[in-house]
C-alpha cells in the first residue's frame, strides 16, 4: 500500500480547515502560513500546494488578499484576511471535522 | 548564478507556463510566489524554496488544477447541472465563435493593410469612390476612377489607419475572451 500516497489524500481536505484557522487568529501571508505549519510536520502543507490554496480561497471569496508595504519593508506583502463567507465555511467545516475524527477514532478504537 | 537571476528565470517560466489565465491573476500569482521566492532567498534559503515549490511547470499545474477545481466548485453550488451542462456548452460554442470572429477581423486588418499600401503605391487607382450609383471601398480592377468621383481622397489615408488599429485591438480583444473561455469551458 502507498502510504504517501493515502497521507497526501488525507491532508488534501485538511488543508483548507488548517489554513481558515490560522487565518481566523490573525491576518497573514503565505510565508508566514508556512512557518507557522513548521511545527506542525504532520498537517504537510508543501509550499507548492499553499499558495494555489490561497488563489483558490481568494477566488471563491472565503479569503481577501491585499497588497501591503510593512512598516520598515521597502516591497509590498500579500496579507491574507478571513472574509465572513470563510468564518461561515470555517465554522460550518470544524462542526464536520469533529463528528467525522469523532466517529473515526471510535471505530479505530472498536478495531484495535 | 544570483539570487536574482534564479528568480528571476523561476519566474518567467511560471508566468509562461500560466499563459491560459487572465493577465490579472496570472500576475497576481507570479507576485506572490517572487515575494515569497525573495523572502526565502533573504533567509538564504533559496533553494530549499525552490524545491519545495517544485519546478515552474509543476507549480503552474498545481495552480491550474486548484483554480479549475474551484470553477468546477462553483458551478455546482450555483446551478443545477442541466443548467451546468448548457452553460459549459454555451461556452464552448461561444469560444468557437470568438476564434471564427478574431480570423475574421485579423482578415479585415489584412484588406486595410492591403488598400492603404496600395494608396500609397497608386493613389489613382485605390480610395473609397462613387460609382454607378454605390460606394466603392479598396482598388479599382485596373480600371482608372474618375478622380471627381473619389469620396475620401486624401483621408483615405488616416481612415485606413484608424480601421486597421481599431479591427487590431478588437481581434486581440476577442481572441483573449475566447481564450479564456477555452480555458473555464474545457
Amino acid at each position: 500500500m502507498d502510504i504517501e500516497r493515502w497521507k497526501s489524500q488525507l491532508r488534501k481536505g485538511a488543508a483548507e480547515l488548517v489554513v481558515l484557522a490560522l487565518l481566523e487568529e490573525k491576518p497573514s501571508t503565505g510565508v508566514a502560513l508556512l512557518d507557522a505549519l513548521d511545527t506542525h510536520p504532520n498537517v504537510g502543507i508543501s509550499d507548492g500546494a499553499m499558495y494555489p490554496l490561497l488563489q483558490r480561497l481568494e477566488k471563491e471569496e472565503r479569503i481577501k488578499g491585499g497588497w501591503e508595504i510593512p512598516d520598515g519593508g521597502e516591497r509590498p506583502i500579500k496579507i491574507y484576511t478571513l472574509q465572513p463567507t470563510g468564518k461561515k465555511a470555517l465554522k460550518r467545516m470544524r462542526a464536520s471535522w469533529a463528528l467525522f475524527s469523532n466517529d473515526v477514532t471510535k471505530l479505530l478504537g472498536e478495531g484495535s | 548564478m544570483s539570487d536574482t537571476k534564479i528568480i528571476n528565470e523561476y519566474i518567467t517560466s511560471l508566468s509562461r507556463h500560466l499563459s491560459l489565465l487572465p493577465a490579472k491573476e496570472r500576475r497576481s500569482i507570479v507576485d506572490e510566489i517572487r515575494m515569497h521566492l525573495e523572502a526565502r532567498a533573504k533567509a538564504g534559503r533559496l533553494t530549499e524554496a525552490i524545491t519545495n515549490l517544485g519546478e515552474a511547470e509543476v507549480c503552474a499545474q498545481t495552480y491550474l488544477e486548484e483554480l479549475s477545481v474551484s470553477q468546477a466548485q462553483t458551478d455546482t453550488e450555483n446551478a443545477p447541472q442541466t443548467h451546468n451542462l448548457l452553460l459549459r456548452m454555451w461556452g464552448r460554442v461561444s469560444a468557437l465563435l470568438g476564434f471564427g470572429l478574431m480570423g475574421f477581423l485579423y482578415l479585415l486588418v489584412a484588406a486595410f493593410v492591403f488598400s492603404l499600401g496600395y494608396e500609397l503605391i497608386n493613389p489613382s487607382q485605390s480610395g473609397m469612390w462613387l460609382q454607378d450609383d454605390h460606394l466603392h471601398w479598396g482598388i479599382t480592377s485596373g480600371i482608372k476612377y474618375d478622380i471627381e468621383q473619389e469620396v475620401l481622397g486624401f483621408w483615405f489615408i488616416p481612415i485606413n489607419i484608424v480601421l486597421i488599429l481599431m479591427f487590431f485591438f478588437l481581434a486581440e480583444k476577442v481572441g483573449r475572451l475566447s481564450k479564456n473561455s477555452v480555458f473555464k469551458n474545457w
